[in-house]
């Protein structure tokens, strides 16, 4: 599914990943953990297709595709998501139409006939049901005046409705009380299938109580430094990440 | 002498058996004199530093209305608000059509008439308020408009009476005749407690160049209140001038909302004075250009009395090799305590060649006053962009869509539907890519 070797990144003149390797197989949940600065939303940024990162060395396969030319919508259309860490308000795009536009746009790419409104609106609602999402946001501005937790429900939401082949969930769980952890959680673990890869960046093992991780990796001065199954986790959670950066630096 | 101003001296005479009073033509005499005095602003003059009007001085615009003309219904259903239900006036050239006119309905204490007939019948209301509010050595445009008072809207509302359609003013020019003028003068008097709402809409066909030169004089007494639309839709190559002045008494409540699309050279001016304590005016403004076009809006607001407010946005969009112009002046007096003013100007510059000038202006001369002022130039949000091309929108299609919402901020302050649905269409209509996005936001 996803590829990526030997990735150096700078943004402006700071060199932020440092020849990071991620293999990510077909229908498998990983967890990226690391201090803070260690390069996690850098990552998913790339991954993105955001502007102002630069790609000074390696390569990002998707799906066979190189990755690094593609637009970012592009990358959408080809099944990658992001869920923001913080998603923009965007006053006066109102939620649905963007939705409408966006699952048309990959639909189109895909060969597939539009949505007509009927089917459309069928569909979203069926899907709202995922995050328990209320009637009255979907026909609000783009996150305008959400509060922090309806943001988070409302980026799972449009992944359920864009349903990707890859998603990314950049702390996600950040900012939730465990309530609305949980919902967001249970949204996530209603996506899983044997097609969709799932990448979540996460700072807290908390939320890997809810979605279980085949691999978990420790991201940490620009590349991952170990990895490891589920367990890995736990045990940062109780060591902190110190001694994964000795053990490398010993190494 | 300018050529212009002796062009439009020569014109002078001709007009005066169109419409005769006494009063009137002292009014248009002395009008006529202080252009002659005062000639026209050039770019030396502060407030005109930025719009160079010699595009306009230097062509011969002919002022005489024609005498019989044929209106197109197309271009009038074009110029019309679609499903509004309302008190229609319908202008051809600058003159009154009553038969495409609809005042059925209008209760018989509210005077609402073609500005022409209420001087024939000789409605009091008229001499006593017509040019009362406004100075006329303001500048070489209302008195050029003065001189040549013609013909325009005259409203007149009671006291405590609330009129029940918004009364829609339609100034369509066709000008099949080449440099035609449209000088259009509207009076506005609302009694105390009164309400209503007007619109303007000003809508041109690309035949000819054409000059718009237009005013509105308003007057609210204690406690009324009027919601006021301009829609500036003039043809692409028309020139357009417009001023509006607001004398607002104790309680009375202004809103404006001033939406500029057309005319390849326009200027826009309103000037309000909250004479009354409590008073309150709120301005909304949207100003589009792109291509060479060229978009002047100048406002100023005096707070002359304790309590009053003035709530003010104006955004523009300027593409191509665009031009826009913003001026917002607060002034506060030394009376007009608790004064709570603020003022925003937002550009948004699609191209590189496109150009903003924007000063808004705060003097203040009272100490306990709640102000502020502010403007913005800039381009489309970066973090936006991303987030929408991220859920499969293309990146042109984005850009149009956020250039969209930005400027419908503007047109979502307006309280009716059928004026934002118009509107809306119209500034799709100007974007890049319009057709991407029309399905998706209309």
């Amino acid at each position: 599914m996803l590829s990526i070797k030997n990735l150096h990144v700078k943004v402006g003149n700071k060199k932020i990943l440092n020849g990071l390797n991620l293999e990510i197989g077909s229908g498998e949940v990983h967890a990226i953990m690391g201090p803070n600065g260690s390069g996690k939303s850098t990552l998913a940024n790339v991954l993105a297709g955001k502007d102002g990162y630069e790609i000074i060395e390696g390569e990002i396969q998707y799906l066979g595709k190189d990755l690094v030319p593609m637009p970012p919508e592009e990358r959408a259309c080809e099944g990658l998501f992001l869920a923001f860490q913080y998603p923009v308000e965007i006053p006066g795009v109102n939620n649905v139409y963007l939705l409408k536009a966006g699952i048309n746009a990959i639909r189109k790419h895909r060969g597939l006939p539009e949505l007509d409104a009927m089917e459309f609106l069928a569909m979203v609602k069926e899907k709202m049901k995922v995050v328990n999402m209320k009637e009255d946001l979907l026909s609000r501005a783009v996150n305008e005046g959400f509060s922090g937790g309806e943001k988070k429900r409302n980026e799972i939401f449009q992944m359920a409705v864009l349903e990707p082949k890859l998603a990314i969930l950049d702390e996600t769980d950040s900012g939730l009380d465990i309530d609305a952890l949980k919902i967001v959680a249970n949204g996530v673990n209603s996506l899983l299938s044997k097609d969709r890869s799932i990448v979540l960046v996460t700072h807290y093992q908390r939320l890997l109580n809810f979605i279980v991780p085949d691999q978990v990796h420790v991201l940490s001065g620009g590349k991952i430094l170990k990895s490891g199954d589920k367990s890995l986790a736990l045990e940062l959670e109780e060591r902190g990440y110190d001694w994964v950066t000795a053990e490398a630096d010993a190494a | 002498m300018s050529a212009a101003i002796e062009n439009y001296l020569s014109q002078y005479s001709d007009q005066q058996n169109a419409i005769n009073a006494h009063w009137l033509n002292t009014k248009k005499d002395s009008a006529l004199q202080a252009l002659k005095d005062k000639g026209f602003p050039t770019t030396r003059v502060e407030e005109w530093r930025y719009t160079d009007i010699n595009p306009i001085l230097k062509r011969q615009f002919n002022f005489i209305l024609p005498q019989s003309q044929e209106l197109s219904v197309p271009d009038l259903n074009a110029a019309r608000i679609a499903e509004l239900d309302s008190y229609e006036m319908v202008f051809l050239n600058g003159r009154f059509l009553n038969e495409h006119s609809d005042l059925s309905g209008l209760p018989e204490k509210i005077k609402i008439k073609s500005l022409a007939n209420a001087i024939i019948e000789n409605d009091v209301w008229v001499a006593q308020y017509l040019n009362s509010l406004l100075n006329t050595d303001k500048n070489g445009f209302i008195a050029l408009n003065t001189a040549f008072i013609q013909d325009g809207v005259a409203i007149f509302i009671p006291d405590n009476v609330e009129l029940d359609k918004p009364v829609n003013i339609i100034y369509l020019t066709d000008n099949n005749d080449e440099s035609g003028a449209c000088n259009v003068r509207n009076l506005i008097v609302l009694g105390k407690n009164s309400r209503a709402n007007v619109i303007e809409t000003y809508f041109g066909t690309d035949k000819n160049e054409y000059f718009t030169n237009t005013i509105t004089e308003v007057s609210l007494d204690d406690g009324a209140s009027l919601n006021h639309a301009k829609l500036q839709q003039e043809a692409m190559n028309a020139y357009h001038v417009g001023y509006m002045h607001v004398g607002q008494a104790l309680n009375s409540k202004f809103e404006s909302n001033q939406i500029s699309l057309g005319s390849k050279l326009s200027r826009s001016e309103i000037d309000i004075s909250l004479s009354g304590s409590g008073a309150e005016c709120t301005l909304n403004g949207l100003y589009m250009a792109n291509k060479s076009q060229h978009v002047d809006h100048h406002t100023r607001v005096d707070h002359l009395s304790p309590n009053t407010s003035s709530n003010e946005t104006y955004r523009g969009v300027l593409g191509g090799r665009s031009r826009g112009v913003f001026n917002g002046k607060i002034v506060v007096h030394k009376d007009a305590q608790k004064t709570d003013a603020h003022l925003t100007n937002a550009n948004l510059l699609l191209s590189g060649d496109a150009e903003v000038d924007t000063k808004p202006e705060l003097e203040i001369y009272a100490d306990d006053v709640k102000c502020s002022h502010g403007a913005t130039v800039g381009q489309l949000d970066e973090s936006m962009l991303h987030y929408l091309r991220t859920r499969a929108i293309n990146e042109d299609v984005a850009k149009s869509l956020l250039t969209f919402a930005f400027a419908d901020e503007v047109v979502r302050r307006i309280n009716y539907p059928q004026i934002r649905n118009r509107l809306e269409k119209f500034i799709v209509g100007k974007l890049p890519d319009a057709e991407l996005i029309t399905e998706f936001v209309l």
